[in-house]
């Protein structure tokens, strides 16, 4: 029992002035009787302070509901355990859409689901929680079996991976407490050991299936010319599978300008390269797979954006005059960038070039941070191989040139490049992505190296990354789109749902990329298609696939943390004080009627 | 009829069937009732010899008688007589509290036994004993006059305080009481030596008395109903601060109640109590009868 407000028990002091209202009624009351004569020998007896107070019902009515009122002010809450409650994770992830007997696994899972829902006992609470995003179905646990199956009927799966340990713990501190029963329903396979709180429902079986696993487009930079595109696919079966790989451009898809064919080994994985004519359009890609042993669906389709350098436009503000004089002798270099160094009122750049701290602009930045020691320094450069802009560099370099040793300044971001100097890491190019705006720091001086081809490489491969040279989205990645006008924009969903969304500084930002597919972006008469890949060979892998299942934490910690329900007391006792009052009004008023004067 | 919810023909068929216990008849009763005594009346029915006295009637002498004997007697015959019953209804203040409804039960009370005496050939008369003038119905003698009485008797409100013996005294006299059956209804909150006065006052006048004392049950166990608070006289209008124990105060009113009964025995005055949550058709066929009333 706990008490939210303890003041409220000053209304306690009510009983002393009931009391006293009682004593003082009582010594004031007169009494019409029809004769003294009976008790005229007990008159002369001088009258008693009584010390006793004589009361009715009605006094002990009136004290119930003072002592109830302030118990109601104080506002107490009792404790108590929670109903049983099941912690249910439905796997929505994109394998659950694999097809097995024309009928993919997530429907089979809803349908067991809902058999197990018509069974569950009344006051058992129930947390739905999908995989795939990791997120709750309905807000807050529920016991109500016709909210629980229309929720559920509700539930679609998505070509994101799914992390049911993910789920569970997310579930977990949604109840906040452990859950007494955790039902998992998904296609995973079943650990060999589980928990006993932890029911298993295993859904389709092992399948084989052929899939595009990777894909990339290449081309040069500096110059417009046929575009490669190289797609790796995988076969996750036993046995050989023949596959044909088609591209076609545009969203229609429907003239074929590439095509290539091959046999794929059991497990073995394969590039394909394709080569494109050249096109001037801006526009993508779309690879279809045809290949045998294939009961998955979305891992037969990519998109590659085919947006070329040459409609990149670029904004030189460089202050320093070697820096720009060096820069601009690379830019002049690239005939397929455009570039100028005044900005235009009338169009924005696509990456800006700038040596200034203050004032960074939205758009895609190469920040260059001139050292404030302009003498070449010699170190040795390591380059984080992860980054694309680490593309064709060496893992460890030599070099001399001008750093910035204020590791202070270093910004939040990816390391591409590190210098060590004097026993230390020095960031050297630091990449950095942030609400869909790229930026690239420079912490040394590129015109003032001895050797120019590595910071020229850095500098390309800067601007092709804040160009958005080749990037290929997958599902659960957000879309940022530019060139919109401030308002409201419309996105069709591969499944043909639209969500709206809001245009902020001409940036539209959609980040419901639960499904693989081709998202249109629609403001007036402007459409803009934006591919989102599926690429995602653990959820392709429908023999082997990998388990996200972790125990769950050890009952001694979750007891510790497990938290009692407080029940507010303050509206029972509420009502109680109401119906108290209506019992003393009504005897009162009985009373009255039959004694109307205190007459005995 | 005036509206008198509680005088049903089923109460009445009831009162039919009963009729007032006559212990002995007494002098004063008007003639042509149906109780015979031994007076030199002009009936048929024999009585009895008595000698010849100055001034009797010489048609009354037996001839026969004094031509065997020598002797003059003369023929005395029976008599019948009817009953007169007094209904004297308290009218005090104290009859109005705790409500009227212990006025209201005294007078259907009177009317009922009233109706008993009318149904049985008697004569009846409602008085009021209350504070001024005597106020006090006609006659009543035959069935009819029940709606009269009915009528009469609810036009009267218990008010004022009187001192009941001289009450009693006065009425004798205007209303000219003498013989018969006084029957009264009263709370009994009296002294009991004004009780006691006002009774002899009947008796001298040569009255078979009843008493019917009716009293609430909240005036039979006041310790139920107060206890340490004032209280006020209805009739005086006396406070007073009472500090006594319950069983005090139910002490008292029982010692009360005791001592008048225990006069009314002692004297041969029929007297019993009734409570108001008894209801009246159970007064009358159970009770009264019970306590030698009614027959």
């Amino acid at each position: 029992m706990q008490l939210h407000n303890p003041l409220g028990l000053l209304g306690l002091l009510s009983i002393p002035v009931l009391l006293w209202l009682w004593r003082l009624s009582a010594t004031r009351k007169e009494f019409l009787i029809a004769s003294l004569v009976p008790f005229e020998h007990l008159l002369p007896r001088p009258p008693q302070r009584r010390s006793r107070l004589l009361v009715n019902l009605l006094f002990w009515i009136q004290l119930a509901a003072c002592i109830l009122s302030a118990c109601a002010l104080a506002q107490p809450a009792m404790q108590r355990h929670q109903a049983k409650t099941t912690l249910v994770v439905l796997d929505t992830s994109a394998s659950m859409y694999a097809k097995n007997s024309g009928i993919s696994a997530l429907s089979l899972a809803k349908r067991r689901l809902n058999q197990w829902l018509a069974t569950k006992p009344e006051t058992e609470q129930i947390l739905l929680m999908t995989s795939a995003p990791v997120a709750p179905v309905l807000p807050r646990p529920q016991s109500d079996k016709t909210t629980l199956v229309q929720a559920l009927k509700r539930v679609e799966g998505s070509h994101l991976s799914g992390n049911l340990a993910s789920a569970v713990r997310a579930g977990s501190a949604l109840l906040r407490r452990r859950p007494d029963k955790v039902l998992v329903v998904t296609d995973e396979l079943q650990p060999a050991q589980l928990d006993e709180r932890v029911q298993w429902i295993g859904m389709g079986r092992p399948l084989s299936n052929v899939g595009i696993v990777a894909a990339s487009i290449e081309g040069t930079f500096c110059s417009p010319a046929q575009a490669t595109v190289l797609v790796t696919l995988q076969n996750f079966s036993e046995s050989n599978s023949s596959a044909r790989l088609t591209a076609a451009y545009g969203a229609k898809a429907d003239t074929v300008v590439a095509e290539e064919s091959t046999t794929l080994s059991p497990w073995a994985r394969q590039t394909l390269s394709l080569t494109l004519p050249a096109q001037n359009t801006r526009d993508f890609v779309e690879l279809t797979l045809h290949a045998e042993r294939d009961n998955f669906d979305w891992d037969n389709k990519a998109w590659l954006p085919l947006s070329g350098s040459s409609s990149s436009s670029m904004l030189l503000q460089v202050d320093s005059p070697s820096l720009k004089e060096t820069l601009s002798e690379w830019l002049n270099a690239c005939p397929a960038i455009s570039w100028y160094s005044q900005p235009k009122p009338d169009a924005a750049a696509n990456v800006v070039i700038s040596d200034h701290t203050n004032g960074l602009p939205d758009s895609a930045t190469l920040l260059i941070r001139l050292p404030v020691v302009p003498k070449p320094t010699l170190s040795y450069w390591v380059t984080s191989l992860a980054h694309p802009i680490s593309a064709y560099l060496p893992p460890i370099g030599f070099l001399a040139a001008p750093i910035s040793t204020v590791t202070a300044e270093a910004p939040a971001g990816t390391e591409v490049v590190s210098a060590l100097f004097d026993g230390m890491r020095v960031p050297v190019v630091v990449a950095d992505e942030h609400a869909g705006i790229r930026r690239v720091h420079f912490f040394f001086d590129p015109s003032r190296n001895i050797d120019s081809t590595l910071s020229a490489l850095i500098f390309f491969n800067s601007l092709r990354w804040l160009a958005n040279e080749t990037q290929i989205k997958t599902a659960g990645e957000s879309l940022v789109q530019s060139d919109f006008h401030s308002g409201s924009v419309q996105v069709r969903r591969p499944d043909n749902r639209y969500d709206s969304i809001e245009s902020i500084e001409g940036k539209a930002r959609y980040d419901k990329t639960t499904l693989a597919g081709l998202y249109l972006f629609t403001q007036g008469k402007q459409n803009t298609y934006v591919p989102v890949n599926f690429l995602n060979p653990a959820e392709s892998n429908l023999i082997r696939h990998a388990s996200t299942w972790q125990p769950l934490p050890s009952e001694k910690d979750d007891s510790a943390s497990a938290p009692l329900v407080l029940y507010p007391l303050a509206p029972l006792l509420t009502g109680l004080v109401l119906i108290l009052l209506l019992l003393e009004w009504g005897l009162h008023a009985w009373r009255n009627q039959k004694h109307p004067k205190s007459k005995i | 009829m005036p509206n008198e919810a509680w005088l049903t023909p089923e109460l009445i068929r009831h009162l039919e069937v009963l009729q007032l216990s006559v212990r002995w008849v007494r002098s004063g009763h008007t003639l042509g009732g149906r109780f015979p005594i031994n007076r030199r009346g002009s009936s048929v029915e024999f009585a009895d010899y008595t000698p010849y006295c100055a001034g009797d009637d010489f048609r009354a002498i037996d001839w026969n008688l004094y031509a065997r004997l020598d002797r003059l007697y003369i023929k005395t015959y029976k008599e019948e007589i009817a009953l007169s019953v007094e209904l004297l209804i308290d009218a005090t203040a104290s009859m109005g509290v705790p409500d009227l409804e212990k006025f209201k039960r005294c007078r259907q009370i009177a009317i009922c036994l009233a109706y008993v005496a009318l149904a049985e050939g008697h004569r009846a008369r409602l008085s009021w004993i209350q504070a001024g003038r005597i106020l006090s119905s006609p006659w009543f003698s035959q069935r009819r006059d029940l709606s009269q009485m009915v009528m009469i008797s609810g036009t009267v409100h218990p008010q004022d305080k009187l001192f009941l013996p001289e009450w009693l005294r006065r009425a004798a006299i205007a209303l000219r009481i003498r013989g018969g059956q006084a029957i009264l209804l009263t709370d009994g909150l009296i002294r009991p030596a004004e009780f006691f006065e006002a009774l002899h006052v009947l008796m001298i006048r040569n009255m078979e008395i009843k008493v019917i004392q009716v009293l609430s049950p909240q005036e039979l166990h006041p310790a139920r109903f107060f206890r340490s608070t004032t209280v006020v006289d209805a009739e005086t209008g006396l406070r007073h601060q009472l500090a006594y124990s319950p069983q005090e105060l139910e002490q008292a009113m029982a010692s009360h109640n005791e001592h008048l009964a225990r006069f009314c025995k002692r004297n041969g005055i029929l007297f019993v109590q009734h409570r108001l949550d008894e209801s009246l058709e159970s007064l009358m066929t159970r009770t009264l009868p019970a306590h030698g009333f009614l027959e």
